[in-house]
Formats: structure tokens, C-alpha cells, sequence
């Protein structure tokens, strides 16, 4: 009987034809970019940025690295996804993709939500890649994309925008967030706003995206700001100069560069942004106490003037996102957390409410 | 050969099952009670406790029992190979996904119900290091704010949650049935209690990870476990491990007390029951109406299980002569 | 054998000299042993034969305290010459004894006593002369130790008895003696101390051993193959050690030991999976380093059997779980090996193997060329020759160290046998068959039994136990025996802690 028991555990094993699923590790055309647009038609047109493997190149140590970009359209996701699989002469595997880039258009477009839900669901496209609205063609973006400090591309994307991100020029978005938030019952989701431009400038525009920075950088390509979504689907910018009073406000912890007649100080958040969400007579109030610590020399009366200044931009930043339906900063989380039941929260139908809402900023430092 | 366990064995097998079986059901399966989901898989705990105090061997509950516990340990292999076609098997045929774990299946029965019980004590030591690498590797991405709304969908969603939380316990349990010796009741409810409060913490967990989210079909509530994006995906292999092995330990389980509850009805030789249960269970999951009976036990399993249990025990009266059965 | 030799040898010794002699001649087969000797002598006129096997029998000691002593009492008190006499005045050897039936004399001749058979007396004087050459007791080959006592067990059965003693001097411990086998006896001692090892597990193990029905048995390892729980199993369920000290602390802990001649190593059983993991230096060494040392042979374990099959799942089947610089590293190194990765490790694994087989087989002499084979094989040449990609030696190479953390030889060909299982399974269904796999080695390793005792316990299932099973704390913490050793031992030993 164990003998019996050994030869069948055996043959179920060596003959599972499970092993003709494989794909060997080196013949994977490993798509490290991704760009969506809308074309001519109405098509999708997708662009992907794929190493070249065994050219010492690829994602591999070798400087520089060697990519090849792929284009392919079709009338929607699963036509474009196999269009792309006729001009890649691999398979496709969308498994490590580092950035998601959606060209601005198409990220106005109604059905946008049902797009990127479309996409996020495809099989083995796992959702860590980094979400990106860019101004103009995504492909044309993509097509840029090189290394310039880094040796491979995929870890340049991540130390470029998680420095970004650290320094406040962009905020930190993921595919898996922008879907979570446009599917889940809290808020919005929100992206990196990117550009190509022309000539090569500084790679971040701490004014409005579309405006060129004068500093110098071999790179195209210009991150700076956030693309903020309503219910699916993008419906304004957000510059990179208030990108950072919207991540301190989404509860990033990086030090905040605040100028303030013509005096540079470095504060430091102290604990989360405390958001809160009152009702006060029907009317619902959106609170804000943020407390900072600080090392430069300050009195008590520049105290209180960088103070008034901090509230007054936080105040603007959630106004200009107010007007545009947009709750990129989690006050719905907050405002969830006094209702007991999913259906009593959709009753008080939030959007409504948060449009109207007044907003209370507190700021301290310490 | 005598499908056997020990009471102690039969505890470890019963704890990892319950925690099993109420996640899979309440996090993937019927995820309609949302945030509190974890108050519904308490609530059936503290249902089934006097099923699981009172369940023993009776001929006419052994009967409905092995139908219940064949047909969600059906379900259970079917789940399995849905969570594997997901994660990077999608096109390896049905039958190369099932065959291997019905013979690992078959394995454990052969193995006999000690082998499965320590295996499952273990098995739940080895989850829980694993579970605590994956919450610090993945520490930044727990919400706590995503569990609110607290009550989920409201109270009636929670309380049918619950029954059906008590039906997944009664047929998660079974191996109690056929466990030798006998033990105190307090004995019974640890297992059951550990059960249902390690699953209320794992549902709470989940739901720290991924928002509450209106819609979204089974692979989304898989991708939204094991593969969500929102941490490195590498993080996630502990989790994938976690889930595989919970799932087989729970169907080891499962096929166990279906195989000794047939042996105690029709008296066979242990290896040819095993082999036929774990075959039968085989052909069930591939059946199109399986998702039907599956929800069919979700619903009524609890008062399906309880009935005959509840009528041994009147009948016998009291808790040493329920034992006795019928 | 023939018929009339069988009932030869279960005869008694007839008072007639001659007839004895030839009895024994033929049954030693004398006309063509050259070596089964037949000395005979007089002592007070009555004569006497001495019989031995030259080579076994020591023949200094034969020749100047027994053969001398007879020849050489002529006083009247020796009169009567019988075995009575012989034992109690003649013979100077300190171990002797009498005997009447023609195999018992026989067994104790050819394993080097000598017997001196009396004319006109039925019963022979069986003496300890045993004098064969054996191996000095010299240090463990195997199983070194960087601190701690050297020396190993030996061919000698009575040596090794000697050198258990000595670790163990004490009243209690019973060296059982039996002997297994119908044609060709082996000699086997159980060694247990009385009233701390369990009596159903003492009883159990002899029984196992009496009752094997072989015509030979060559020594404790197929002595072993007879008794185990699980003949089947890929890991033994055994321990065996060369080191009396690790045999004694066997004894101590209420483990019975089994020992045989010419085997120079010692069996210890009940044993759980633990005791496979654990080394003689854990006991010398202050805890700290005990403990880390086991955990590194714990963490040497787990890499062994799983490691390689979940390099060819991961990469085979589950990219997206690895980091995307490591998987650019990979797909780069592999990208001109012509093989599947299954194909690439089994090569790899089976080169490994080749030369670690090769190695133990090959002359110390000549040992040193075959790490430069090796080296050339499993390293530059292979990554050179695009055979092999540089990670995978990484992997090989960190598996193989796994392996050879493991302190028993036979449980390291176990977890060999089962990380091949486990590639096999992750090459056929990435991590859910590595999941499977380890769920079945799991389930497996539960339902073995050494001895009738749990091989996962004290873990699974929990039993009371000293905090020495993965990790090794302080020895003033370790205050009770094993939960298999008997009842009394553990309650007295609790009291007394």
C-alpha cells in the first residue's frame, strides 16, 4: 500500500502538465513603464518600456542599461493588451511595472474609473506601479524615460519620485491607492502630475506644471503637482508648490520649507494632521490641528505670523480641492468613523457635504 | 486501518480549521457584512458553542454530517484552485491545479488524524511568526481609519453573517465527532474560542489593508488579500504561504472527519475511505452547482448540523449520553 | 546446515574427551580451518583439550594463566580433575564459566573464548581470552567537536560497553546483552539506566530486536532498518552517534542505547526530530553559544529543503515576488544557459552530489585534488561554459553548507532525498507545489514515531520538556528528564530541582 501510495504521489506530480505554464525568467519582455492614451478614434494606445535582457543592459548593473519601447493600440484594454502582445516579440509580463502613466485626457475621460479598474485587474499586473497623469502623450513621455543617475531604470523611478515625494513636489501615489480610492467608500484618489518639455530643464517645476523651470537637467521629463480626481475621474492640478501643504495634510511626516516675509524656516510635523470632521448646526465643519516643531531662532511674534501664513495656505490648499468636489486628503476617513453602518455614511452622501463645508485650521509651532 | 484522534489533536485541527474557514468565508466568500465581519465570526462562535460542546458521533447526525462536512471540504478545494489559478497558474489546466492537493489531501487522511492535528498545531505556530514578518513589513500600509463604518453594512448583515459563520464552525469542527476519549466542555470551547478571535483579528487586519470596497467579485477580495499593491509585492509572500497552508490544513481536516464519520457508519477499511472521500470531494469541487451548495451551507449548515445534534442530545439527554448518539 | 549437525549442536558434552573433540572438530570444520586450534594436555594424568580459534583468542594470555596453570598443579588437591576444580584452583583467568551444551560452547568460541574440555567430565570451562586485534579508541571521524571530549566508539562491542561505562558510572545502568540473527549471531547490548527509562520502552525496544527474523545481520545499521517505527520514512527515526559521551547523555535523559560489535557507533532511541538537530558542542558550550549554533543548524535545515525549490517556483512561476533588480540580476545571469531552470538545478544538484559521494569514497591522499574538480566544476568553468548561471552556484552552494550544518549523516541524505521532492514540486506548480510539498513532509514528520513516542514531540503534541528543544537555555533551567523517561525519574527529578 505504501509503495502504491509513493508511485501515485509521484505520478501526479511528474505528470503534471503544470510545468508547460512556465515561462523561463530571461525570455519575459518585463514591462518597466506603462503609457495609456486615447488616440485617433478613440483607441487605446498602449506604450511599454522594456529592458532589453542579455545585452548587458536591461535592469541589469551594466550603466545605462538598453531599452526598447513598444507601441500598440486597439478599441479597448484586453484588444490593446493583445495588440501589444503581437509587436512584443516576448510575452508580455506586466508584473513589474514601476510606472502607470495615463496621458491627462484620457484621465478627464467619464469612464475613466472603469478603465483603470480595467487595468489594475488584469492578470499578473500586481498594482505597486506608481500612478502618473501626464500633461501632452504618454508616449511621447515615455519615450524619453532614460536613466540618468541611476543603473537601471526601475530603481531610478523609485529613488527619483520617492525623492520627489520626500521633498514635497509630488505626492505619493500608487495604481493599487488610485484604485482602492476610486472603488472603496472613502474619499479620492490622486496621482503625480508629469510633462515632457521641449528642452531639457529641471525635472521639477515648483510653479504651475505647465511653466518651464530655468534650472538646468538632462532629463524631459517634468514632475511637479498632483492630479486630483472626483469620483473617478480627473478633474484638476493641484501645482507642486501645494503638493506638500497635500501630503502633510494626507499625514506625511517630511519636513516642511516654509517661506514667510522673505525668512526661510524648516518645520517639522509633530504627530499626523489631526483631521476631524464635525457637524455644527447642519453645517459640516472640516477641522485641522497641525502642530510643528521648528530649529531656527523664531519670536513669538514671527511665531504667530507663520502660523496665520500656514493656516491661511492650508486653507486654500482644501478650498481649491473643495471647489473642485476633491477629497484627496482623507477627511471622508475621518468623517466614516461617526457613522456605524456603510449605508448610513452613503445616505449622508459626503461629496454634498464636504463641498460645503467650512473649513478650521489650527496650526502650532512649537 | 483505524481513522483515528486524540481529543488534544483533535483541538489543534479544529482551531486552525474554525480560523481558516471563518476568513475564507467571511473575508472572500460572502464579504457582505464588510467591517464587521469580525463581530459576525464572534457572534457564530458564540452560536455554535453549544453544537461544539455537544457533537459527537450519532448515526443520524454522523449522516449529515459527512454530507456537509464532503460538500464544503468540496467548496474549500475549490477555493484553493481559484487562489492558485489566480497567482501565476491561470492557465495550467483545472485537473493539474486540484489532483495534487486532493492527493496531499489523501496523504494526511493516510497519515491518520494525530499526524493532521500536531501538523495543524504547528502549522498555526509557523502562521502566526509569518503573520507578525508580514504586519512589520507591511506596517505602513495598515489603515486603521478603513475600519470604519465599525458595523460594516448593519446589524442584520452581521447577524446573518454570524449564522452563517456558526454553519462554517458546525462542518469546520466535525473532527471533534470522531475524536477518541472524551473531554470536558471548557476543553471544547478553547479551540472554538482561539478559532473565532484569531479570525476576528486576521478579518480586522484585512480590513486595514484594503478599504471597504462596494462590489468587486472573488479574485478582487483575493487580489485585495494577496497581492494589493499598496506594500512591496515581495512582502507578500509570507501571506501567500500563510493563506496555502491554512487552506490545506483546513481541507486535511475536513477530509479527515468526513472519512473517520464514514468509517464509524460503515465500518471499512480506513485507506479504501479516505481514498473514496477524497476522490468524491475531488469530483464535487468540479461540479458547476458546488458555488449553489456552498452557499446552500453558508446559509442553513448551522441549523442543518445543529438539528440532528440538538435531537441526539435531547433524546440522550445531557452531555455524557449525547455521546452515546442514537 | 545438515540435520545431524543440528542435533550436534544442541547436545550435551558426553564424558568421552575424544568424542567431544571430534564433535567440535567437525562442527568448527578443523580439516580445513586452519585456524580452529585443538591443544591438548594433561593435567594430573587426566586429559584435557583446549579449543580456540587462533587469532581470537589471545593466545599469551591462554598460554601463561590457563595452559601453564593446568600443566603445571601436579599437588594431591588436584586430584579431582573437573570443571569445578579447574575454575575454582586451576585457571587464572578472572572470567570464566561451565558449560554443557555443544552451541553454547561453540557461539563462545568463535567469537575468541576458549574452551577446555575435560576427559571423563560433561561439562567444559568456558574462559575469557579474547585477545583479537582491534582499533585503540581513537577520536570521532564523523562527528567532531570543537570543545569537548574526542574520543569515539569503536569495533569492539566490550570496548564500547567500557567506554559507556565510564561516562555513565553508575549503579543503575543494565547493559542487556542479546544476540540477533539465525546464522551468523551479531552481538548486541542495550544500555539503559533502571528506573529512568521508561519500562514499556525498554520492554519495547527488545522485543523489536529479539523478534528480527534474519538469517545475519551486518551490524546496528541493518539492525536499525529491522526495528524502526517507520521503515519507509525518509528520515530515521534513530539516532546515531560515534561519541560515548552524546550515547551517555542518551542513557541519562532515559533513552535506551543499543550497541553491537563491529559497529562503531552507538543507536539511541526514542529520539524526536530535535535530537537529529542537535550537536555534542551544544552541551559544552555556555547556552549562548549553544543556542546559536542550533539555530544556525535549524536555519542550515530549513535552507536545505527548501531553498532551491523555491529559487525555481520564484522563477519559474512567481516574478512578481521577487524584487525587480533582483530578477533583472537573474534574468541576466541566465540569459545564455541553454537549460530550463529545472534542468539547471538538477544538474547542479546532481554535480554537487557526485563530488560529495566522490569525496567520501576517495583517499585522503588524493582528497585535495578533488575540491580543485570540484571548484572547476561547480564554479568558473560551468559560469564560463554558459552551463550553469552564477546565482545558481550562489544557491547550490548555500544548500549544500545547509546540509552540512546537519549533525546527522543519515538525517542530511533524508533532507537531501526531500528537497529534491520539493524542487520537483515547485518546478511542477511553483509556490502553491512548494506549499503542498511542505504540507505533505509536514504531515509526514508528524505521523512518524520513534519508538512509539511522537517525532515532532515535545512540540507537537505539547509535552513537558526542558527549554532545550530549538533553543538551549541555561543548564540550572534544565531540571527534568525527557517526557520519555519514566514516570518516577521525572517526578524525583522535579522534586529535586
Amino acid at each position: 500500500m505504501r509503495i502504491r501510495g509513493l508511485i501515485l504521489m509521484l505520478l501526479v506530480v511528474l505528470t503534471l502538465s503544470g510545468c508547460s505554464v512556465t515561462g523561463e525568467v530571461e525570455n519575459q519582455a518585463y514591462v518597466l513603464v506603462l503609457g495609456v492614451d486615447r488616440v485617433n478614434g478613440g483607441e487605446l494606445e498602449l506604450t511599454a518600456r522594456v529592458p532589453q535582457i542579455g545585452k548587458g543592459s536591461g535592469d541589469s548593473e551594466e550603466s545605462g542599461g538598453s531599452y526598447l519601447t513598444f507601441s500598440a493600440s486597439g478599441v479597448d484594454w484586453p484588444r490593446a493588451l493583445e495588440a501589444l502582445e503581437q509587436a512584443t516579440p516576448r510575452p508580455v509580463n506586466l508584473s513589474h511595472i514601476e510606472m502607470l502613466v495615463v496621458s491627462e485626457d484620457l484621465a478627464r475621460e467619464v469612464d475613466f474609473a472603469a478603465l483603470l479598474n480595467r487595468i489594475a485587474e488584469t492578470p499578473h499586473l500586481y498594482t505597486t506601479a506608481r500612478f502618473v497623469v501626464c500633461e501632452g502623450r504618454a508616449r511621447v513621455f515615455l519615450q524619453e524615460l532614460d536613466t540618468v543617475i541611476g543603473t537601471r531604470l526601475s530603481s531610478e523611478i523609485d529613488a527619483m519620485l520617492d525623492h520627489y515625494a520626500q521633498r514635497g513636489y509630488i505626492p505619493r501615489s500608487s495604481l493599487a491607492d488610485a484604485c482602492f480610492a476610486f472603488n472603496s467608500i472613502y474619499g479620492d484618489g490622486v496621482a503625480i502630475l508629469g510633462t515632457v518639455a521641449e528642452d531639457t530643464r529641471a525635472a521639477v517645476s515648483l510653479t504651475d506644471p505647465g511653466e518651464l523651470s530655468d534650472e538646468a537637467s538632462p532629463m524631459k521629463q517634468r514632475y511637479g503637482g498632483a492630479a486630483l480626481f472626483s469620483e473617478g475621474r480627473m478633474v484638476g492640478t493641484l501645482g507642486a508648490d501645494r503638493v506638500m501643504l497635500l501630503n502633510l495634510l494626507r499625514g506625511e511626516k517630511s519636513d516642511l520649507p516654509f517661506e514667510c516675509e522673505g525668512r526661510h524656516y524648516t518645520l517639522t510635523p509633530k504627530g499626523g494632521a489631526g483631521k476631524q470632521v464635525t457637524h455644527d448646526n447642519k453645517q459640516t465643519i472640516l477641522v485641522v490641528n497641525q502642530r510643528f516643531t521648528t530649529l531656527d531662532d523664531i519670536c513669538d511674534e514671527d511665531k504667530e505670523r507663520l502660523e496665520a501664513e500656514i493656516e491661511q495656505k492650508l486653507v486654500e490648499v482644501i478650498q481649491a480641492c473643495q471647489s473642485l468636489s476633491s477629497d484627496p486628503f482623507g477627511f471622508a476617513e475621518a468623517a466614516a468613523a461617526r457613522f456605524s453602518t456603510v449605508r448610513s455614511w452613503l445616505i449622508f452622501d459626503w461629496r454634498e457635504h464636504y463641498k460645503s463645508a467650512d473649513i478650521r485650521v489650527n496650526v502650532d509651532v512649537g | 486501518m483505524k481513522l483515528s484522534i486524540s481529543t488534544r489533536a483533535a483541538r489543534a485541527a479544529m482551531f486552525v480549521a474554525v480560523t481558516v474557514r471563518l476568513f475564507l468565508g467571511l473575508a472572500v466568500e460572502l464579504p457582505t457584512t464588510h467591517n464587521g465581519a469580525w463581530i459576525s465570526a464572534l457572534i457564530g462562535a458564540l452560536l455554535a458553542a453549544p453544537w461544539v460542546v455537544c457533537v459527537r458521533y450519532g448515526r443520524s447526525s454522523g449522516l449529515v454530517l459527512i454530507a456537509l462536512t464532503a460538500l464544503d471540504a468540496a467548496s474549500v478545494l475549490a477555493s484553493i484552485t481559484r487562489s492558485t489559478g489566480y497567482l501565476a497558474l491561470d492557465r495550467a489546466l483545472p485537473w493539474v491545479l486540484t489532483v495534487p492537493v486532493a492527493a496531499a489531501a489523501l496523504w494526511s487522511v493516510w497519515r491518520n488524524g494525530d499526524a493532521i492535528g500536531y501538523a495543524a498545531s504547528i502549522g498555526a505556530r509557523l502562521a502566526l511568526l509569518l503573520l507578525v514578518i508580514v504586519g512589520l513589513l507591511q506596517a505602513r500600509a495598515f489603515r486603521p481609519a478603513w475600519l470604519a463604518p465599525v458595523l460594516g453594512s448593519g446589524w442584520p448583515s452581521i447577524l446573518e453573517g454570524g449564522v452563517r459563520a456558526a454553519g462554517w464552525i458546525a462542518v469546520s469542527s466535525s473532527t471533534l465527532a470522531v475524536a477518541d476519549g472524551d473531554d470536558s466542555p471548557l476543553s471544547r470551547l478553547i479551540p472554538l474560542a482561539g478559532g473565532a478571535l484569531a479570525a476576528a483579528l486576521l478579518l480586522l487586519l484585512s480590513g486595514m489593508i484594503t478599504p471597504t470596497r462596494l462590489g468587486g467579485g472573488w479574485l478582487n477580495r483575493l487580489d485585495d488579500l494577496l497581492c494589493n499593491g499598496r506594500a512591496p509585492l515581495y512582502t507578500q509572500l509570507p501571506m501567500i504561504v500563510v493563506w496555502f497552508a491554512g487552506l490545506l490544513h483546513l481541507l486535511a481536516a475536513q477530509c479527515f472527519a468526513c472519512a473517520a464519520l464514514v468509517q464509524r457508519t460503515a465500518n471499512l477499511n480506513g485507506k479504501w475511505i479516505g481514498a473514496a472521500v477524497v476522490a468524491a470531494i475531488l469530483m464535487v469541487s468540479r461540479l458547476p452547482a458546488l458555488n449553489e451548495a456552498a452557499l446552500w451551507i453558508a446559509r442553513w449548515g448551522f441549523l442543518a448540523a445543529a438539528i440532528p445534534v440538538a435531537a441526539t442530545a435531547l433524546l440522550g439527554g445531557g452531555d455524557r449520553k449525547c455521546a452515546s448518539g442514537d | 546446515m545438515s540435520g545431524n549437525d543440528e542435533a550436534l549442536l544442541r547436545s550435551e558434552l558426553s564424558t568421552s574427551l575424544e568424542e567431544n573433540v571430534e564433535r567440535f572438530k567437525a562442527l568448527l570444520h578443523a580439516d580445513i580451518n586452519s585456524d580452529a586450534q585443538f591443544r591438548p594436555l594433561q593435567m594430573r594424568g587426566r586429559r584435557l583439550c583446549a579449543v580456540y580459534i587462533e587469532g581470537m583468542a589471545d593466545d599469551k594470555k591462554l598460554s601463561d594463566f590457563a595452559l601453564r596453570a593446568c600443566v603445571e598443579r601436579q599437588e594431591p588437591e588436584y586430584l579431582t580433575v573437573d570443571a569445578d576444580t579447574l575454575m575454582e584452583k586451576v585457571l587464572e583467568i578472572a572470567q570464566c564459566e561451565k558449560a554443557e551444551i555443544v552451541e553454547d560452547i561453540l557461539d563462545k568460541v568463535v567469537t575468541g573464548m576458549s574452551a577446555v574440555l575435560i576427559d571423563g567430565c560433561g561439562e567444559a570451562v568456558l574462559m575469557e581470552t579474547r585477545g583479537y586485534p582491534s582499533r585503540p579508541v581513537d577520536k570521532t571521524t564523523n562527528e567532531s567537536v570543537v570543545i569537548g571530549a574526542q574520543e569515539g566508539f569503536v569495533e569492539s562491542l566490550r570496548t564500547n560497553m567500557t567506554l559507556l561505562r565510564r561516562y555513565v558510572p553508575s549503579r543503575q545502568l543494565i547493559t542487556e546483552c542479546l544476540s540477533v540473527g539465525r546464522e551468523v549471531p551479531c552481538h548486541v547490548t542495550l544500555a539503559y539506566l533502571e528506573g529512568v527509562a521508561d519500562a514499556d520502552v525498554v520492554d519495547r525496544l527488545r522485543r523489536r530486536v529479539m523478534s528480527i527474523d534474519a538469517s545475519t545481520v551486518q551490524g546496528l545499521g541493518a539492525i536499525q532498518q529491522h526495528i524502526e517505527d517507520s521503515p519507509w520514512a525518509l528520515l530515521p527515526q534513530m539516532l546515531q552517534t560515534e561519541r560515548p559521551d552524546r550515547a551517555a547523555s542518551c542513557v541519562m535523559e532515559g533513552q535506551v542505547v543499543l550497541l553491537a560489535d563491529n559497529s562503531p557507533y552507538a543507536l539511541a532511541a526514542p529520539i524526536t526530530l530535535f535530537h537529529q538537530l542537535h550537536a555534542s558542542d551544544d552541551s559544552f558550550a555556555r547556552w549562548q553559544y549553544g543556542t546559536f549554533l542550533r539555530l544556525i543548524r535549524v536555519m542550515g535545515m530549513v535552507v536545505s529543503v527548501f531553498l532551491p525549490g523555491l529559487y525555481v517556483a520564484l522563477t519559474d512561476y512567481h516574478m512578481h515576488l521577487l524584487p525587480l533588480s533582483l530578477l533583472g540580476s537573474i534574468a541576466e545571469a541566465r540569459a545564455n544557459v541553454p537549460f530550463p531552470i529545472l534542468a539547471e538545478i538538477l544538474i547542479m544538484e546532481f554535480s554537487f552530489y557526485l563530488i560529495n559521494e566522490a569525496g567520501t569514497r576517495l583517499p585522503n591522499q588524493i582528497g585535495s585534488a578533488l575540491g580543485i574538480v570540484g571548484a572547476l566544476i561547480l564554479g568558473q568553468a560551468a559560469v564560463s561554459a554558459s552551463i550553469i548561471s552564477p546565482i545558481l552556484i550562489i544557491i547550490v552552494a548555500i544548500t549544500g553548507l545547509g546540509n552540512y550544518a546537519i549533525p546527522d549523516y543519515g538525517f542530511g541524505i533524508g533532507l537531501v532525498i526531500g528537497r529534491l521532492f520539493v524542487i520537483l514540486c515547485g518546478a511542477a506548480l511553483g509556490l502553491y507545489g512548494v506549499c503542498l510539498a511542505a504540507f505533505a513532509l509536514l504531515v509526514g514528520l508528524c505521523g512518524m514515531r520513534s519508538l512509539g513516542i511522537p517525532y515532532l514531540a515535545p512540540i507537537a503534541p505539547k509535552r513537558p520538556h526542558n527549554p532545550d528543544i530549538l533553543l538551549r537555555l541555561p543548564v540550572w533551567l534544565q531540571r527534568r528528564p525527557m517526557f520519555f523517561a519514566s514516570q518516577r525519574a521525572r517526578t524525583e527529578r522535579k522534586a529535586a530541582g
